[in-house]
């Protein structure tokens, strides 16, 4: 999925405004969800789908699976140009 | 009460208020001809509102007055000492309140309202005096909960991820899979370009680089040495067990009754200095690290000496009739590789591998001399090598962890097409375990020489076993023995083991 995809769903800007805002953070989609407040299982299938193109980094598997933002300088700046723009 | 540093936003977000605006609305009409105005400390004071009749303007003039100035500033000097609402006389005829803005102790403002023709109940003014107190109050909540959102949230963020990096690293028993987690982890949390997971070892000198992550160079590692950091960091970390910290670099030891290696982070991503929540969280997950990387390592010790113990059981087998029940090496590391080429899960493999090693357990009960015939067999040594299986499931099955391995066992001897013995069962009836065992197995007995004919060679072997696939083979099952033997590193094993 590319980036300008990813931006168009409303939950996916959300969970990236999140990591934008606590870069360190490494959460359970669970635990992400409480702090967008979204639902669990979108906000899984979301946290996937930013995870297959490259924004964020999963940890871990199964029930212990996390996602944490990525370190990729390029990656970073790029969508924050791109989520100014969105906003 | 202790000050707000927010206290000209108390004020300002009371007066424009949408409660407060109605209110003065309401007033306005009860005092015809009044004039409002604030102030946040008293001295300078602003326009509020006027009556209907005159416009903001009007007001702004006459607070310039200097003598209306003057009234208001005394009156508001004398309602912060009273800490009550004041009236006076502003003019002939006209009078004039000061209601002062406070919660408990603390004045946030003042409310003048002045020039008016009619002099207000003092029960209108007890009202409006509770009025703004309650509104304050639910303003100064407001104000607190975003206070508390703003200094909590990122706690309680950091909280969670603590928990969930605690998580992670204890969700594996690997150490191999575990330090690269750890450092992936590091790199993550700590926003740095490199982190290195170092562990001692009592054999070799200390500070071997187990796991490192990150983008850069690697030209403080001495590789000619099998991966010596060449840090001071590190040497004091891992001899004085404290943690250092310089604006680059942070270096956390693992401590379990004494130092077992150290976490070292270098260079924030955003060009940062280091911190001391930094080195908090590093301490923490250090903690973490240590217990996981303790019980990773227990767990190692337990699955050799298992390991051992069944290679023992193995050997006794193997001394009761030399040379006949002798598992090979690269036997059990064709049947593992086939089992992860499968992509079995770790608890599979590992019942498949004690498996491999005690499969033919039971030949310890056939007569002597079988196992080394010369002449073809006969059918009553056919039926004793039959029950081979349940042999060697009664002698292995009092072990509780060979649980898993028992119907591997049992029906390793089992065909695909269901010719097999001791139940000739057919297809996914035998368990998977079983039919890699039997491929790995008939390959195993082709390869090598046997006291009633000469061994094959490796091509022709697999040949034969390609042969067989779908009848004695399960298909899938030789699909991975094909690709498994096709690896360089089984083809080397076999030429060495065989």
């Amino acid at each position: 999925m590319r980036m300008d995809e990813c931006l168009r769903a409303d939950i996916n800007r959300k969970i990236i405004r999140f990591f934008l805002e606590n870069p360190s953070s490494v959460d359970t989609a669970r635990g992400i969800a409480t702090w967008i407040n979204e639902r669990p299982v979108k906000t899984k299938k979301a946290l996937e789908n930013l995870a297959k193109a490259k924004i964020l980094t999963p940890h871990g598997s199964g029930s212990t699976s996390a996602y944490g933002c990525t370190t990729d300088f390029y990656i970073i700046s790029g969508i924050k140009a791109r989520l100014e723009k969105f906003e | 009460m202790r000050p707000l540093e927010h206290q000209k936003d108390l004020y300002k977000k009371l007066v424009a208020s949408d409660a407060f605006r109605r209110e003065t609305g309401v007033l306005k009409d009860a005092l015809p001809r009044s004039v409002w105005y604030g102030s946040e400390n008293g001295k300078r004071i602003s326009a509020l509102a006027c009556c209907r009749r005159r416009r903001p303007a009007c007001a702004k003039r006459l607070a310039k007055r200097s003598s209306c100035e003057r009234i208001l500033r005394r009156m508001a000097n004398k309602a912060k000492n009273l800490k009550r609402p004041v009236r006076f006389e502003c003019g002939k005829r006209k009078f004039g309140i000061c209601l002062p803005i406070r919660h408990g102790a603390m004045i946030y403002g003042y409310i003048f309202i002045c020039n008016s023709e009619t002099r207000m109940p003092d029960s209108a003014l007890s009202l409006f005096a509770d009025f703004i107190a309650a509104l304050m109050r639910e303003i100064q909540k407001e104000f607190e909960l975003a206070k508390l959102y703003k200094t909590i949230r990122p706690r309680a963020i950091a909280l969670s991820t603590i928990h969930t990096t605690h998580r992670i690293i204890n969700s594996t028993l690997n150490l191999d899979e575990l330090l690269p987690k750890l450092a992936m982890l590091c790199l993550q949390v700590f926003r740095v370009k490199k982190c290195y997971i170092i562990l001692k070892n009592v054999r070799k000198r200390p500070a071997i680089i187990k796991a490192v992550k990150g983008n850069g160079n690697n030209k403080n590692i001495n590789r000619a040495n099998g991966g010596f950091i060449k840090s001071p960091d590190i040497k004091k970390v891992l001899s004085g067990g404290r943690t250092i910290m310089t604006r680059t670099r942070l270096c956390a030891p693992l401590t379990d009754d004494g130092v077992i290696g150290a976490i070292y982070i270098t260079g924030k991503v955003d060009k940062a200095p280091f911190d001391i929540f930094d080195k908090e969280i590093l301490a923490t997950l250090s903690e973490q690290a240590a217990i996981a990387i303790k019980n990773a390592k227990l767990y190692k010790e337990q699955e050799d000496i298992t390991i051992g113990s069944i290679k023992s059981i193995a050997a006794i087998l193997n001394a009761r009739t030399p040379g006949t029940y002798r598992v090979r090496e690269a036997f059990i590391k064709i049947v593992l590789a086939m089992g992860e080429n499968m992509k079995l899960k770790p608890e599979d493999l590992r019942n498949l591998h004690f498996a491999a090693i005690l499969h033919d357990a039971g030949q310890i009960g056939f007569p002597e001399g079988l196992l080394t015939k010369k002449k073809r067999l006969t059918g009553k040594d056919y039926s004793i090598i039959k029950r081979h299986p349940f042999k060697s499931v009664s002698i292995v099955r009092h072990v509780n962890f060979l649980a898993g391995a028992l119907p591997i066992i049992l029906h390793h001897h089992e065909n695909f097409d269901g010719t097999g013995y001791p139940g000739g069962l057919k297809g996914r009836e035998i368990p998977l375990g079983s039919r890699i065992m039997a491929v790995a197995s008939a390959f195993n007995a082709m390869v090598r020489k046997r006291p009633y004919r000469q061994k094959t060679d490796i091509k022709n072997a697999v040949a034969e076993i390609k042969k067989n696939s779908g009848g004695q083979f399960d298909p899938r099952v030789i699909k991975a023995f094909l690709e498994v033997m096709s690896n360089g590193g089984i083809k080397k094993t076999l030429k060495k083991g065989l």
